[in-house]
């Protein structure tokens, strides 16, 4: 798997690690209940599918990146930075 | 030294010549890191171009004024070399300006077998068309991360630079693979 990251370019999926599906919007973790902090902070969907996830590539321009792609193929439809999306 | 900095000793082991191929350190090379401040991008360009005469580039590009050169190694991070950081204070407003020059080991890779080294290194493209002149490449090689440069066209010719605490582990490779 590559993914195409919006700063260096195409690269092989083992600079990079993965943090999970991203939500749409910031998870609010201060004065909610302790287990809605950790569900937002913790619980992940996994749906089978096209999703978006946090990618962060380490090896490269250490960026986190929004990343779209399908979990069934692996197939990678984009990355955009994830700095400013939120 | 007069200029009130202490070069760094050598990082690396000597690499004998090989036919087409001269690897050797590049020793005593000021190397600082400029991360804009957040939201000041914009002015950290503008006071670079004013302050140094260059300007700054915006994707993974060295740029080379007449005494300083820009490698992008982020969004809004570059590694400035050639001017000892106090030359750079400047910039100290809008970016964070950290002298690594103990940090970092650099290579210089020429001659027509450095592209064919390299190509066994990186998994990035190399070619001519991909990988021109000012071309720059945070990436790894061997697990080991580096930060590659073609600074020539003809003859081909690169820098590499790693940090130094890893410079043995990626010597050891280049002898093994250089043969
Ligand atoms: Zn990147």
């Amino acid at each position: 798997m590559r993914i195409l990251c919006p700063y260096c370019g195409e690269r092989d999926a083992h600079e990079f690690s993965i943090r999970g599906e991203a939500p749409m919007t910031r998870p609010v973790v201060i004065g909610v209940p302790m287990a809605e902090a950790v569900a937002a902070l913790h619980d992940r969907r996994n749906p089978p599918g096209r999703t978006r996830e946090f990618w962060y590539h380490g090896a490269g321009c250490r960026s986190w990146l929004l990343v779209d792609r399908d979990l069934r193929t692996h197939e990678v439809f984009g990355a955009t930075l994830a700095s400013g999306a939120f | 030294m007069s200029d009130g900095w202490t070069r760094p000793a050598p990082a690396f082991p000597a690499f004998p010549p090989r036919p087409g191929l001269a690897v050797e350190e590049i020793v005593g090379r000021s190397i600082v890191t400029v991360v804009a401040r957040a939201g000041q991008e914009a002015a950290l360009r503008a006071v670079v171009e004013t302050a140094l005469g260059v300007l700054l580039p915006e994707g993974p590009r060295r740029v080379a004024g007449q005494e300083i050169a820009f490698i992008g190694i982020g969004p809004g991070k570059w590694l400035a070399i050639g001017l000892p950081v106090a030359a750079l204070a400047p910039l100290a407003d809008v970016a964070a300006i950290v002298d690594q020059s103990g940090a970092y080991g650099v290579l210089s890779l020429t001659g027509a077998g450095a592209r064919r080294l390299l190509g066994r290194a990186v998994a990035i493209d190399l070619d001519d068309a991909a990988f021109g002149a000012g071309s720059v490449a945070t990436t790894i090689i061997e697990h080991v991360g580096v930060t590659l440069v073609r600074t020539a066209a003809t003859p081909p010719a690169y820098e590499l630079y790693v940090v130094r605490s890893y410079a043995r582990s990626l010597a050891h490779w280049l002898h093994e693979t250089m043969g």
